[in-house]
């Protein structure tokens, strides 16, 4: 691989956001996220290559270390800030459709429930996998996803809860989008959840952590 | 032995420390100087942030179903299930308590989020959550301190959405406090509002222990010590 895109892959796996970040301490002083993607661009190399040879991989690589428990939350945070950093210079691509954004992923905290953080970083790593995040928030009524999924019919719906009491309101959720939506594809995920609940409230795929999000849906464009 | 305690508790006079705190945000790993910089603000303006308020309310009228695993406190039946029930179930008294750390650190917390440093809001959110923990420390020392002339001694604190004790029984729980303890509400979906706060049963008896490692009877995959204990 190209050493700039190795070294930009690099520094968002390891959280460098630019030059001036004092994080890690062994890239003190070094380019960061933000100047090796603007040097990437300047040389040349195609954005849709900087995303994908670089900055998904570098995401990928923490987001398999946090799920298998060698990597804190703070660790996948700050990656994904140097992800930012780095993303900011691709926008402009995605919006002139010089890139193409691999799809949209639509994600809320499900009704009665106020907890996001879990839901946040999902966003944050599916954002990083290339992907248009459109976040709803939380305590989201079946409403909000009906009215996402008819702006954006080809959206993939993000369900998060954290507790055994709004789990349940997923399954509303699940069934109001189904009467409508037969086929949509449906992600859920958060503490309380299991495999066996995903299955048995009709949603498409329940994941255990980000990564296993983001692998779902490299899956579902493939 | 007071059957109803209520305090507000200063920020100064939790134990917690940020040794307690940088473990759970990785160790002192290459990051962790941006975690003592979070850390050295919230020390310093917990006073400030923190409204933290907690007690205990102390019930003696008990019935025990074995078969059912269930515990009635007066009239109301709490479906406690297994881990819960055999760690109760020698309980003279149940102490049922709640505590708060208030409502600002979750909303600066979300603030930050909002403005887009995740990091720095998931930092106080997690310290929130610690510092409810260690206010309750306190109560129940408290509680401790008030029983030990009567020799008697508590168990740990068990809670709904722990142990296999859903959360729904928070409602039962809710229930029976006197209306003293309204400083903390609770939704129709049972989320405890502040959110940062935390409800349940302590045991007290002749016959309950206190044991110093739990996670091994607790099955929540929504725990922090557990996710440590994991990337340990």
């Amino acid at each position: 691989m190209n050493e700039l895109l190795e070294k930009l892959s690099l520094a968002v796996e390891s959280g460098k956001i630019n030059k001036l970040s004092p994080y890690p301490p062994a890239m003190r002083g070094l380019d960061g996220a933000d100047e090796l993607c603007q040097q990437a661009l300047e040389a040349g190399i195609k954005p849709e290559v900087i995303l994908n040879d670089a900055l998904i991989p570098g995401m990928g690589r923490i987001g398999k270390k946090f799920s298998d428990g060698k990597a804190f939350v703070p660790e996948m945070l700050i990656a994904a800030k140097a992800m930012s950093a780095a993303l900011k210079h691709i926008k402009p691509f995605f919006t002139s459709g010089e890139v193409k954004r691999k799809g949209v992923f639509v994600i809320g905290t499900v009704m009665g429930d106020l907890h996001d953080i879990g839901k946040n970083l999902v966003a944050m790593m599916i954002e990083g996998s290339g992907w248009e995040v459109i976040d709803l928030g939380v305590d989201v009524k079946p409403e909000k996803f009906l009215e996402a999924i008819n702006q954006h019919p080809d959206c993939v719906i993000g369900l998060s809860a954290l507790l055994t009491t709004t789990m349940v309101n997923m399954e509303t959720i699940v069934k109001q989008i189904r009467a409508q939506y037969p086929d949509h594809k449906i992600l859920v995920g958060g503490a309380p959840l299991s495999h066996d609940f995903c299955k048995k409230i009709g949603a498409t795929f329940y994941s255990s952590d980000p990564q296993g999000a983001v692998e779902f849906l490299e899956r579902s464009v493939a | 032995m007071k059957t109803i305690a209520v305090k507000e508790i200063s920020f100064e006079e939790l134990t917690l420390t940020r040794e307690d705190v940088i473990p759970l945000l990785g160790g002192e790993s290459d990051y962790a100087f941006l975690m003592h910089e979070y850390l050295d603000t919230l020390f310093e303006l917990g006073k400030q942030i923190f409204q933290i308020k907690g007690g205990y309310q102390v019930f003696d009228k008990l019935a025990f179903n074995q078969e059912r695993q269930e515990i009635t406190i007066g009239d109301i039946t709490f479906d406690v299930k297994k881990v819960v029930f055999n760690m109760l179930r020698r309980s003279s008294k149940i102490a049922v308590f709640v505590c708060t750390a208030g409502d600002q650190i979750h909303e600066l917390s979300r603030q930050y989020m909002a403005e887009g440093d995740m990091l720095k809001g998931y930092v106080y959110d997690l310290f929130g959550s610690l510092v409810v923990e260690s206010a309750m420390d306190l109560v129940q020392n408290s509680l401790k301190s008030d029983l030990n002339s009567e020799g008697l001694t508590l168990t740990n604190r068990y809670s709904p959405g722990y142990c296999g004790w859903t959360v729904d029984q928070q409602k039962n729980l809710f229930a029976l406090f006197h209306p003293e303890f309204d400083f903390v509400k609770l939704s129709d979906s049972c989320l405890m509002q502040p959110i940062k706060s935390v409800s349940g049963f302590i045991g007290i008896g002749h016959d309950v222990k206190y044991n110093d490692y739990t996670c091994h009877i607790c099955d929540s995959s929504n725990c922090l010590y557990k996710n440590l204990k994991k990337q340990g």
